[in-house]
């Protein structure tokens, strides 16, 4: 008897912390991943709203979107495809979650309605109070010439921006020229400090920016948006393949006049080329 | 003055009767290894003839030896900046067929043939590549003028020689050659060893011996162009390079090089000489008619008490200095005056010596007759088979009266001899050629004693190594007095 209660009584804490559990891996997972583009209740990000995407959409469709939405997308799927062509036509990057893992997000998201109602926090833009001080700092960041304080690797050694500062970038990731007009401060704060991108998540794990190291490279790309249109860059591509050619042909020219000046054959040539009267 | 010693050699070409056998037993202890098939060490050529490698004497071709440059010597061939240019592809490097492919025959076949109308053959076999080859040369192609049209044709000492002259040589009465055994010169001002960019090569203190160390050599290869004697060589097994080390670790035990010892005609003569290492730049760079003189220069004297003072200050062994005195290659180059370096004017100052051949014209033909008789009982000197000129491009760069002075004494040796054992020479044909060369009587046998019959001991005068002193300058032989001995392989049992 008194074994069976406390089997019972165990039993319900058990599945009261597994629920707990489960909630609060929803609540985990929506701000490490979710919540550099949407937001629940507070308005749209670079994604849509998600308050109350429970009740507009069903399981069975939320599920295979959200693991990727590429494939959705190119199944041809209307709604996927209006909801793709609405925001910009940009692609929400596939996420490695398990069905149960999303659908704890899903959770997370439907138990949250209430707590953004609540909270009405007003969302101030971050780049508020900085100053060209903070757009210098981010330039340096940026590109390298001044290392992150947990040594993340440096933008631009992935990203391309349209700045005639900048003398050399990578092309692996896109170009940030834009980054501000589609994202907004917050998007690229938030994406900055948890990526939801898969190569990016790996180069800064264990490498997280600081606060101010966030907003400077922020008030950086923001600052390269809206001087764009003036920004002439030197396109150094042609003149590097250019350069290369001329260095190429160099070093041939160079080596078949070397080879030329080469002994390359036995002074008795004549002798030893005649036909052998011997038969091998 | 800065003294040291130096093993030099002398070569007696007449003695020479072109064997083979000193590259024979060069072959068999040293070169007969993978890569090193290629290389004699030690080579016998005919002259007038292209040698080997082939036409290695045209450094307008190899660019080997010492130039003057302005009044300043320098390598012909590499160097500073001329080395650095070519560091990378090495323009003046012999190919593998300007020495020759070596071959080896498949004698197995004689064995292994299956049974047929035909006697089974043993065909050549190339030693690089494998495969069935038919020899086109060999390191003694032109042995005894064969195919002289092709190749003593092309001999480069024919340089200053007028056509006329050359065709002379060329004709069938007239036609003469002699041997010209040829290894590592242990030069005094060494091309190879300037050469080296790694400073692998290095000339021996106490001998002055010329050696590769193969744990530095980088296979450059710019010794190979550098000695103008081509007589470094590259392997390409082991991919460094390889000369002739004189086989010190015999001369180390008291035995004489291998060549030396096998050697049938007793052409060869090894000996110490003192030399002035602070004239070797001087002598080396002077022009190109003073060169043989201003070499000799460099040998000094071993019975000169000051010498000998200097000498031993240098820290030169006692042995050594007693035997630079015995020795019969202070004898014939300095004493005697009777053998010349190979081309000096490669201006590497060889320590090789040779004595020049003497090749009397015997007979001539006079209006279809075989005319034996002359005025004197030999031809004149200057009547000589091989034009002086052409001696001269060989052994004293160009400069006749040197070679002539040579073979006078020669000559007159013989004349004094001839009037010793048979008499029957009339008064003046002897002593106006001895007079001419003032050459005394008791000269005259000392040369034809070394020449003709000198004993082991007299040929080959070697310095003791002291190789205990050597031992000393590495490590202290008193810090292991009193220690374990060599201790034991096996631990020693014990108990019963």
């Amino acid at each position: 008897m008194n074994k069976n209660l406390m089997n019972s009584i165990l039993l319900i804490v058990g599945i009261f912390l597994f629920t707990i559990g489960r909630a609060d891996e929803g609540e985990q997972l929506f701000k490490t991943t979710c919540a550099a583009c949407h937001t629940i209740g507070k308005g749209r990000l670079v994604g849509p709203d998600l308050s109350g995407i429970n009740q507009k959409r069903s399981k069975e469709w939320l599920v295979p979107f959200i693991k990727s939405s590429t494939t959705v997308i190119k199944s041809g799927d209307t709604d996927a495809v209006a909801i793709f062509k609405e925001y910009n036509s940009i692609m929400m990057p596939d996420v490695a979650y398990s069905e149960a893992q999303i659908v704890s997000i899903l959770n997370y998201i439907s138990s949250d309605i209430s707590d953004g109602a609540q909270e009405q926090t007003v969302i101030t833009d971050i780049l508020s109070g900085t100053t060209l001080e903070n757009i210098k700092v981010g330039l340096l960041l940026f590109s390298g010439k001044q290392p992150f304080t947990n040594e993340g690797p440096a933008c631009v050694g992935c990203h391309k921006v349209k700045d005639e500062r900048i003398f050399s970038s990578g092309t692996l990731a896109k170009d940030l020229t834009e980054s501000y007009d589609i994202l907004g401060s917050a998007g690229i704060a938030a994406v900055i400090k948890s990526p939801p991108f898969p190569v990016m998540t790996a180069a800064f794990t264990n490498h997280d920016l600081t606060e101010e190291e966030v907003i400077n490279v922020t008030a950086y790309l923001k600052n390269v948006s809206e001087e764009r249109y003036y920004q002439r860059p030197t396109d150094f591509s042609t003149t590097f393949a250019f350069f290369g050619l001329v260095v190429f042909v160099t070093i041939f020219m160079s080596t078949v006049l070397l080879y030329f000046k080469r002994k390359k054959f036995p002074v008795n040539r004549e002798i030893l080329d005649r036909p052998s009267k011997v038969i091998n | 003055m800065d003294i040291r010693s130096q093993i030099s050699m002398v070569f007696h070409l007449d003695k020479c009767i072109g064997c083979h056998t000193c590259s024979i037993a060069c072959k068999n202890i040293w070169t007969d290894r993978k890569g090193a098939e290629y290389m004699w060490w030690n080579n016998v050529e005919t002259k007038p003839g292209t040698g080997y490698p082939s036409k290695w004497e045209d450094q307008d071709i190899y660019k080997g030896g010492w130039e003057i440059k302005g009044k300043k010597l320098s390598l012909k061939g590499a160097g500073k900046f001329k080395g650095l240019k070519n560091m990378f592809h090495n323009p003046n490097l012999p190919v593998i067929d300007d020495y020759y492919e070596p071959w080896t025959y498949q004698y197995e076949h004689l064995f292994e043939a299956e049974e047929g109308d035909d006697q089974p053959v043993a065909r050549p076999v190339s030693l690089i590549t494998g495969e069935y080859i038919t020899p086109k040369s060999g390191p003694n192609w032109d042995d005894d003028l064969s195919g002289s049209q092709e190749y003593a044709r092309k001999d480069v000492n024919f340089k200053n020689l007028s056509a006329q002259e050359q065709e002379a040589m060329f004709q069938l009465e007239r036609m003469t050659m002699h041997y010209l055994p040829r290894m590592c010169n242990h030069c005094l001002n060494p091309a190879c060893v300037a050469a080296c960019p790694s400073g692998a090569i290095y000339k021996r203190g106490e001998d002055g011996i010329v050696l590769i160390n193969q744990k530095k050599c980088r296979a450059w290869r710019m010794c190979v162009t550098a000695c103008p004697y081509k007589k470094s060589y590259y392997n390409w097994n082991t991919g460094k390079s390889e000369k002739c080390l004189l086989c010190y670790p015999r001369l180390e035990s008291g035995q004489i090089p291998a060549c030396m010892h096998s050697c049938v005609g007793r052409i060869r003569y090894l000996g110490v000489m003192l030399y002035d290492a602070d004239k070797i730049e001087a002598a080396a760079s002077c022009p190109e008619s003073e060169l043989v003189d201003r070499q000799l220069e460099i040998y000094l004297d071993p019975f000169d008490p000051e010498v000998i003072k200097a000498a031993k200050e240098n820290g030169i062994a006692d042995s050594t200095i007693d035997a630079a005195q015995k020795s019969p290659v202070y004898k014939f180059v300095k004493k005697w005056g009777l053998a010349l370096p190979l081309h000096p004017e490669f201006r590497t100052l060889p320590n090789l010596f040779y004595v020049p051949p003497l090749l009397p014209t015997m007979a001539f033909v006079e209006n279809g007759t075989y005319e034996t008789t002359s005025e004197s009982f030999w031809g004149a000197i200057e009547k000589s088979r091989l034009p002086m000129k052409y001696l001269a491009n060989l052994f004293s760069a160009g400069n006749e009266k040197t070679i002539e002075v040579v073979l006078k004494k020669l000559m007159a040796v013989r004349l004094h001899r001839r009037n010793v054992t048979v008499g029957d020479l009339p008064e003046n044909e002897v002593t106006d050629p001895m007079k001419e060369v003032s050459m005394d009587k008791d000269t005259a046998d000392a040369i034809f004693r070394l020449t003709s019959l000198p004993l082991f001991s007299e040929r080959f005068v070697i310095p003791a190594a002291h190789r205990e002193e050597a031992m000393e300058m590495l490590e202290s032989t008193a810090d292991v007095k009193g220690n374990h001995g060599f201790g034991f392989k096996e631990p020693p049992k014990r108990g019963l």
